[in-house]
């Protein structure tokens, strides 16, 4: 293997994953999980699919009281959104968290407009959940990165109020984030203005028709998340972690829908994105438990069986690492084809499964952590174990063939050390 | 000498596999060390280690932590973190950093 490919390929990816926003987008959008498990907990209870158990929620109106624990979650998810998103990047960009928080939600509050409502007799202006729930999200995104950007900029290099030296130290830093969070309001509300004036009316409406839009298209196709899947295990090919890579693309992408799709569960209304970021963790297949197992039951080779006792267990709850670099399936071309085909595969069975119609659409988070059947289980029921265990059968004959190649020679490798040990000892 | 040593990978999952064995080689070594593992985004959180060991499969964030961070960052051989050979990398960390 070309090692210089290798080295440059690390580079560059170095350079993409410590890019200032993919870092914040990677990382800030994973400081949602407590939020989502929140709403996808609620959204779990009441699609059970349990006939006494819904019974139960309907005649004793719990259901429609818990609902309320996905209404402020995932109805409302942008606002978590903008909170978490600026919250990392001002702490990569090294300036004071809380100010640069409140600034960006403030700004999100600023560009986001309020529609008249009656409460009752009374006129009021409120916020709807259209712009705030997942619809919302792509503003948030990009309100919270600029907003925190310009606040960043402000607070290093734009004009300082100076305070006499007899002022308290305390005192004149408390001053310190005050014109750079006008500054950055004056902005938002300036871009407000502009937007009012276009036929768009409002920044949401801007930013959904040209942006979201048409990037939900391919947040809505099987092929684009199956390409990004084939793309983080070539990037594991050469070492590195995969999703590392793909985590921003991945979560912006697919993201939306499954907020969408928890909303409307717990809205009682159908979820209508059967591609989505919910169903990409629970369906990428149950792999590494395979291989695992393979390895662990199934090879003759001393290096694989020890491999495989090491990896077996962690297998089952999603990680590979050990056999990643233990195999090692990094710089293995024997591996790379039914490495890059597993996910794949199994993304499109369980695809396949809802497009007939035997699998509900996913609208469930449940942490890849989770085991395989179990996992499927949550996320869908017991179609969706049925769909993990058809998954496994998959994988296990994809990875057959290869396998007893990988065994046969790690085996001849293994007998060739052991002669050659022999007549070192007795030479 | 090394009172903290710090293991980063993508979510601190496989990490704390080869942590729990390098626990053990220091309790066989009568060693005193505190070992943690961490996501990489909790990395900014542990600053009062000693040494930041990275896993093989975020070792092209070497360049971009080591010049981050006031302490010396290495990475773990793919070999010894695929065979979590804990033993080895805490052998070699001690000799590494003194």
């Amino acid at each position: 293997m070309n090692k210089t490919f290798a080295q440059k390929l690390s580079k560059a990816v170095s350079k993409f994953s410590g890019n200032l926003i993919v870092k914040t987008i990677a990382s800030g959008m994973a400081r949602l999980l407590p939020v989502i498990m929140i709403g996808s907990i609620v959204t779990l209870l009441i699609s059970l699919p349990i006939d006494p158990w819904l019974a139960f929620l309907e005649s004793s109106g719990i259901g429609s009281i818990i609902t309320i624990g996905s209404k402020m979650t995932n109805d409302i998810i942008t606002i978590y959104l903008v909170v978490a998103l600026s919250f990392d990047m001002a702490r990569l960009l090294k300036v004071n968290q809380l100010n640069a928080v409140l600034v960006s939600v403030v700004s999100f509050f600023i560009v986001t407009p309020m529609t008249d409502a009656m409460i009752g007799e009374k006129a009021a202006k409120v916020f709807t959940t259209t712009y705030l729930g997942s619809r919302g999200m792509f503003v948030g995104i990009i309100v919270a990165l600029l907003a925190t950007y310009l606040f960043y900029l402000l607070v290093e290099k734009g004009p300082k109020i100076k305070m006499p030296a007899s002022v308290p130290p305390a005192i004149t830093a408390s001053f310190e984030s005050l014109i750079p969070a006008i500054g950055v309001a004056a902005v938002f509300i300036a871009i407000g203005a502009v937007f009012s004036m276009t036929s768009y009316g409002d920044v949401h409406s801007a930013v959904y028709a040209v942006l979201q839009a048409p990037l939900e298209g391919l947040g809505n196709s099987i092929w684009a998340m199956v390409l990004l899947a084939l793309l983080g295990e070539f990037f594991w090919f050469f070492g590195i972690h995969g999703s590392n890579v793909t985590s921003a693309a991945n979560n912006t992408l697919f993201m939306p829908g499954a907020i969408e799709n928890a909303s409307n569960v717990a809205a009682g209304l159908p979820a209508t994105n059967a591609v989505n970021s919910y169903f990409l963790e629970a369906f990428k297949g149950p792999r590494h438990c395979v291989l695992s197992a393979m390895l662990a039951f199934m090879s003759k080779s001393k290096q694989l069986k020890a491999v495989g006792k090491i990896a077996v267990v962690p297998g089952l709850f999603g990680i590979s690492e050990p056999m990643k670099f233990g195999i090692p399936m990094v710089f293995n071309p024997i591996i790379l084809i039914p490495m890059s085909l597993a996910p794949v595969i199994s993304l499109l069975i369980a695809y396949f499964a809802i497009k007939i119609g035997f699998m509900s659409i996913v609208s469930i988070a449940v942490p890849w952590v989770a085991p395989p059947l179990i996992g499927g289980f949550l996320a869908a029921g017991w179609q969706g174990a049925v769909v993990q265990l058809i998954q496994m059968i998959a994988i296990f004959i994809l990875y057959l063939p290869f396998f007893k190649v990988l065994d046969k020679r790690k085996c001849a490798e293994e007998a060739l050390n052991e002669s050659q040990a022999k007549e070192g000892n007795a030479s | 000498m090394i009172k903290k040593i710090l293991l980063a990978c993508s979510g601190g999952f496989s990490t704390s596999m080869l942590v729990q064995r390098m626990k053990d080689a220091a309790k066989a070594k009568n060693l005193d060390i505190e070992i943690l593992a961490v996501g990489e985004d909790n990395i900014f959180e542990q600053l009062d280690s000693d040494v930041l060991l990275l896993a093989p499969q975020i070792a092209h964030k070497l360049e971009d932590l080591s010049s981050d961070l006031d302490i010396p960052v290495f990475t773990i051989d793919m070999m010894d973190y695929g065979m979590m050979n804990g033993e080895k990398v805490l052998t070699e960390v001690l000799e590494k950093v003194k």
